[in-house]
């Protein structure tokens, strides 16, 4: 295989574990020098037994921290979420090792909030923003504007994207990207957005696209539209058209859904010539609520001149107050092969802080390749939770199997707090 | 491209003379799930997070303003998307430290190439094929990765019966016997195409680079066969700008 370059470069990293580190500090500063009862703080303190995906034996030991915390006397707000994890493993499995066995760290946000002026808010630090255009984690700056107008709203933002692997999060000058987005705001039925995003690979120009929503509601029809268009390709890079028509606890949905793969200009990709995916979906949903909820769909997929059918039928039912049980099943045939596969699983509360849960899923699949050989693969798996008023402790045990291992058992304890 | 955004701004003044509404949920964030209907139901209003919510959920997010934040924070959605797993559902499996969602059936290791070609963008809208997808794919051998196109490539193939294999030949010397890039009909010219036009993000998360790839699809070595899309000389501007030759230089030096 090629090894990937351009993305990240070891020394391009400015951001590594050791960010959780900077968490717990930050933390600490802020719990001692702030009024603790504005200060919020959820930990998980995790030991995860089992096989990787090559088998080796690989018990984890990972730490989760969410905090937040707000100064009303500045309204500055603080968020924070990440995780440390540790393999405590075999350290001599070489080149078969998997992930990597020192310490690693993710850390999904940290942020401050803050309001400069009436109708503005900033967002600053590591953060989640969705623009229709593209979506990404940023170390960045966030600008929402939507205080400023009664009918529109403006919200734009910039920074680094994030990417995660395997063993780490990158966050790169290189990758640098920007976005804003321009929407209607109180117009509830209506609703609509314009967004536009750049990406930047070094000095180049990775990709500039523009996306658009919609939506309205018509008496009990919902018509909806998506499209994001990319520039560098002159392609539509997805589009969604549909419609829900509802009433009370059904709605049945019909949409077309297409995608025309679009890559990076500093890809070599970009320049192949490729086949746009379409989808067309039919959906019956009773749900919501009701002591039963039912789904049924249809989808028919085309690759170009390829096609496959896929089909999907789902039921729960809250059998009574203290007991939950849904089941779901679906089938696909058509370009790739074919695959068919139930999940079944139930929840039971036998006291009002212990929950018992147990499920089984089962795969059938059989690929263009295998030549009409048919895999299956199955997981089965139970576990329970007690809770009470600030703490929580959970156990949990999976075995599966299938071609790739003819048993593999999985298992977890937990140790939630909540501050 | 003017012409849209014009299009979008008349629909976005259009719009904006439209009724008003409240649409925070923020003061309902703690109430139980069943009062929800006392709205969605008895008032009509649109039913949500029903069986297909995981399906339906991304063009609701999208949308600004998004009242998601009005009952979840960030960690509702990155504990999905990226494998977190602070109050993880009782049913979620893992890999490794990372949480998997619920549409990781079974073996997703076994399943995911036929799950992926259901809406292949749906894989990268959370993993990175050039980062994750490799990561994962080159813990593995090649020859394991059961890819038609690959089962026999044509690096394989020998050239003619008992002769020696395309593999032992310099990529210089292709047009030797296949002069102006003519191939015979033989499976991989065939179906490696057929697959990287319906999934090219699949070959980048083995080949990030995709320097096997312009073994043939280069002007200046091997086949020299043209991998362009249709309307090339149209699009072909745009992208050069923007890759300043990176891209086109690698092949047209």
């Amino acid at each position: 295989m090629d090894k990937p370059h351009g993305l990240l470069d070891k020394e391009d990293s400015f951001i590594r574990w050791g960010t959780f580190v900077l968490i717990l500090s930050i933390i600490f500063l802020i719990f001692f020098a702030s009024n603790i009862h504005s200060f919020e703080l959820n930990s998980s303190s995790q030991l995860l037994w089992g096989a990787d995906q090559r088998g080796d034996s690989e018990p984890l030991f990972a730490e989760y921290l969410k905090f937040s915390h707000h100064d009303s006397e500045s309204d500055v707000k603080v968020t924070g979420y990440g995780r440390a994890t540790k393999d405590l493993g075999d350290k001599n499995l070489g080149e078969r090792e998997f992930r990597r066995d020192e310490a690693q760290g993710r850390l999904y946000y940290l942020y401050l909030d803050f309001s400069p002026a009436d109708g503005s808010d900033v967002r600053v630090g590591r953060q989640f923003v969705n623009f229709t255009a593209e979506s990404s984690v940023l170390d960045g700056i966030t600008l929402d504007l939507s205080g400023l107008s009664k009918k529109v709203g403006v919200s734009a933002s910039a920074g680094s994207a994030v990417k995660y692997s395997l063993d780490e999060d990158i966050s790169s000058l290189r990758h640098m990207y920007a976005g804003i987005d321009v929407h209607l705001i109180n117009s509830y039925p209506h609703q609509m957005g314009v967004s536009f995003v750049r990406r930047y690979d070094s000095k180049e120009i990775a990709a500039q696209k523009y996306g658009f929503n919609a939506s309205t509601n018509l008496g009990m029809l919902r018509p909806y539209v998506e499209a994001v268009y990319s520039d560098l390709t002159s392609s539509v890079d997805e589009a969604t058209v549909g419609a829900v028509l509802y009433k009370g606890s059904f709605s049945f949905t019909a949409e077309f859904f297409t995608a025309y793969p679009s890559f990076d200009s500093t890809s070599i990709y970009s320049v192949f010539a490729v086949d746009p995916y379409s989808e067309y979906l039919l959906r019956a949903d009773y749900s919501f609520n009701a002591p039963v909820t039912m789904l049924l769909s249809y989808a028919r997929e085309t690759y170009g001149s390829d096609v496959a059918n896929a089909y999907g039928i789902g039921v729960r039912t809250e059998y009574s107050e203290n007991l939950n049980l849904s089941a779901d099943l679906d089938y696909r045939l058509g370009y790739g092969g074919s695959l068919w596969g139930t999940d079944i699983n139930g929840d039971y509360r036998i006291r009002e802080n212990v929950l018992l849960v147990a499920g089984y899923q089962y795969d059938t699949n059989d690929r263009d390749e295998a030549q009409n050989v048919s895999f299956n693969s199955q997981r089965y798996w139970f576990g329970s939770k007690w809770a009470a008023k600030k703490i929580s402790a959970l156990v949990r045990i999976e075995s599966n199997s299938g071609p790739n291992f003819k048993e593999r058992s999985l298992a977890r304890v937990t140790l939630d707090y909540r501050m | 491209m003017v012409r849209f955004l014009t299009v979008s701004a008349f629909l976005v003044l259009l719009f904006a003379g439209s009724s008003f509404a409240i649409t925070s949920h923020e003061d309902f964030a703690e109430f139980p799930l069943d009062t929800c209907e006392d709205c969605h139901d008895a008032k009509d209003a649109m039913p949500t997070h029903g069986e297909a919510w995981i399906n339906e959920h991304r063009l609701f997010s999208e949308k600004k303003p998004s009242n998601c934040i009005d009952c979840h924070d960030q960690a509702y959605c990155t504990d999905c998307h990226f494998g977190g797993g602070i109050d993880a559902d009782l049913n979620l499996s893992t890999s490794g430290p990372d949480y998997m969602p619920k549409s990781h059936r079974s073996d997703f290791r076994e399943i995911h190439p036929i799950k992926m070609l259901d809406n292949p963008k749906s894989c990268y809208r959370c993993h990175d094929n050039k980062r994750f997808c490799s990561d994962c794919h080159d813990k593995f051998n090649a020859g394991d990765l059961n890819i038609l196109s690959h089962r026999k490539g044509f690096s394989d193939l020998e050239v003619s019966a008992g002769g020696s294999r395309h593999s032992s030949f310099p990529s210089g010397q292709c047009e030797t016997c296949h002069p102006n890039s003519i191939l015979p009909k033989h499976e991989w010219s065939n179906s490696h195409a057929r697959e990287a036009r319906k999934n090219l993000a699949s070959c980048e998360s083995c080949h990030p680079e995709g320097n096997v790839c312009i073994q043939c699809h280069s002007s200046i070595t091997g086949l020299k066969s043209n991998p362009h899309p249709k309307g090339w000389d149209k699009i072909s501007g745009k992208l050069e700008r923007a890759s300043n030759r990176r891209t086109c230089a690698r092949c047209h030096p």
